[in-house]
């Protein structure tokens, strides 16, 4: 034993190394409208090592857990009760390797049933990607313990099939706010309008009593607003939390204003639907 | 009888040069940091001029779009490399002569008077580009040389 | 007459200019291009055991950034991940099993783990991308090779999901 031992110690593992591996998944939210009737998505390997792919869909929809976290809501078998694309559009080829350096398209085909309602209805794509396997490394020795951890992503993005007439809209409610140590925490409900989902951008200010605007800091970068993307597929209560620079904000009270806009840089404009802005704003008191 | 001279020789020079735009060049999809070619023998998405004009030599230039312009005015560097323009006497883009989009170039019309210019390039995106669709001019000038 | 002979001239050189003047003519085409804004995963660093020796458990931690598993997400700025796990109780070799337990988990903007926050992989997580669109994850675990632990090379997957 004690020889096997001596010889697991030659067989480190520390020298093993993973060279990082997946693929880059654009866009990361499809459209597809009713008169085209497809959509794609592009793959790109940017590692030095062919990576395995598969492709399958799921039902399922952003909401947020009693925390405010955001969290996908996934049926296994949706109904009527919900708009569900899954039953009708389909992903092509779903298995596939993609090349160092190369790019594949995953094609997605609707074949959706005769009659369909005007609306927009959902599905996700699920991209497993195979990210590397762990060599294993060292002396050939049979008597040896060697542990190998296989890494494996899935991505997870939204598709979104339009036909016909689409409107979407957001309301703002509940909204409140409150500083917990070096961050601003903020909830509001939001509630989904139309018969699409809402995707856009909350944006966060912070006002002191003379209406100036307080920075906040993502990262080493101040900023004036804070922002982060959100899709309203249904009802959620999102909790935000932004961070205000050292030292921070002095004591007394200030105003935090909440807006909701259908504007995203991360995505074709041209896929954006329109919505009117909706705003609130809510006392911020630092103690 | 100097005007029938003169003129028989005029008419055949003055026989108009058209150029006509055929086909864009068509980078697809981009992913931002991810340069993406096209080359001027991809069928599909190299660009594509036609000319009709005299027998004879022609001076070829373009003008040449530095950057593709977005959504909300975003910039898309494009570049062109020293062989991404190619001139084919027979308009088959299998048969091509390579030459320097950014210079002048003399090429030579055939007997039927046809010709065709195909072009390639390189998008360049950031890492951080905007999403959304982008578009710029390229413009082919054609002059028949006297 | 004269004005015959005039006109004739006239006429010759108004084609004669027209001659040695060069034609030219052009024409346009677009390039388009549809930048798309992707999400990328990767898988970055092996979780790394080194050496194991029957009976003797070995832990690697999370917030160990050399021997840690970690996963890097690059995206959006500022967008809202939800990540899940897929972990193993069991490494194998062929017909044996070695237990893999006590997952730890740490996210970070930044590569150095600085502000980073532990999580529990089991439990999952939601993190925010950082300004410039980036997140890391590391994983780590405890090894529980027995006593006669049969030599061999054990594997297993882990798999983390996100959800953009």
């Amino acid at each position: 034993m004690m020889r096997a031992l001596g010889l697991a110690g030659l067989l480190a593992l520390a020298g093993a190394s993973l060279t990082a591996q997946g693929v880059m998944v654009a866009p990361h939210a499809v459209f597809i409208d009713h008169s085209r009737g497809s959509g794609s998505v592009l793959l790109y390997n940017p590692g030095t090592e062919p990576v395995e792919v598969s492709i399958s869909t799921i039902f399922g929809y952003p909401t947020t857990d009693s925390s405010g976290n955001i969290k996908l809501n996934t049926i296994e078998n949706p109904d009527s009760t919900v708009p569900s694309a899954l039953a009708w559009i389909q992903a092509f080829p779903r298995r596939l390797t993609v090349a160092p350096k190369e790019r594949q398209t995953v094609r997605l085909l609707a074949r959706p049933p005769i009659g369909l309602a005007d609306g927009e209805y959902w599905l996700r794509l699920v991209i497993a990607a195979q990210a590397g396997t762990v060599p294993i490394t060292g002396v050939s020795d049979t008597t040896a313990i060697q542990v190998g951890l296989k890494l494996e992503v899935r991505t997870i993005i939204g598709v979104n099939y339009r036909k016909g007439a689409v409107m979407t809209g957001v309301a703002l409610s509940n909204l409140r706010a409150q500083v917990v140590g070096d961050s601003v925490i903020t909830r509001a409900r939001l509630e989904r309008r139309g018969n699409a989902a809402f995707i856009g951008m909350i944006r966060e200010t912070i006002v002191d009593s003379t209406g100036a605007v307080r920075a906040q800091r993502i990262g080493d970068s101040l900023i004036t607003a804070y922002q982060s993307p959100i899709g309203v597929y249904f009802t959620m209560e999102p909790r935000l939390a932004s961070a205000i620079p050292a030292p921070g904000l002095p004591r007394g009270r200030y105003w935090l204003r909440y807006e909701v806009v259908a504007e995203r840089e991360d995505l074709d404009p041209k896929v954006v639907l329109k919505a009117p802005a909706v705003r609130d704003s809510v006392q911020l008191v630092v103690p | 009888m100097g005007t029938m001279l003169l003129g028989v020789p005029l008419v055949a020079q003055g026989k108009p040069v058209t150029v006509t735009g055929i086909r864009s060049v068509t980078f697809g999809a981009v992913l931002p940091g991810v340069p993406r070619v096209v080359l001027r023998t991809d069928p599909a998405n190299s660009g594509q001029f036609d000319i009709k004009g005299p027998k004879g030599n022609v001076l070829l230039s373009f003008v040449l779009p530095l950057t593709m312009t977005g959504p909300a005015g975003a910039q898309m560097p494009l570049t062109f490399g020293a062989s991404d323009a190619g001139y084919s006497q027979t308009q088959s883009i299998g048969s091509q002569v390579g030459f320097d989009p950014k210079q002048p170039f003399t090429a030579a019309m055939p007997n039927n008077g046809r010709a065709s210019v195909f072009v390639g390039g390189t998008a360049n995106p950031a890492t951080n580009q905007r999403a959304g669709a982008y578009t710029a001019t390229i413009i082919l000038n054609v002059t028949v040389l006297p | 007459m004269r004005i015959t002979k005039l006109s004739l001239v006239v006429a010759a050189l108004v084609l004669t200019g027209t001659a040695l003047q060069a034609q030219s003519n052009n024409a346009s085409i677009t390039a388009t291009a549809s930048v798309q804004t992707p999400i990328n995963v990767l898988g970055a660093q092996q979780l790394n055991f080194g050496n194991v020796f029957p009976g003797v458990n070995k832990t690697v931690n999370a917030t160990d950034l050399t021997n840690g598993g970690r996963f890097d997400v690059t995206g959006q700025a500022s967008t809202p991940v939800t990540l899940s796990f897929t972990l193993p109780a069991t490494l194998s070799s062929g017909g044996n099993t070695m237990p893999i337990v006590s997952y730890t988990g740490v996210h970070a903007l930044l590569a150095t783990q600085v502000g980073g926050v532990a999580f529990s992989p089991a439990a999952g997580a939601t993190p925010t991308l950082s300004g410039t669109g980036a997140l890391f994850v590391w994983v780590g675990a405890q090894v529980q090779p027995a006593t006669n632990q049969v030599a061999g090379v054990y594997t297993g997957s882990v798999v983390m999901t996100v959800v953009y």
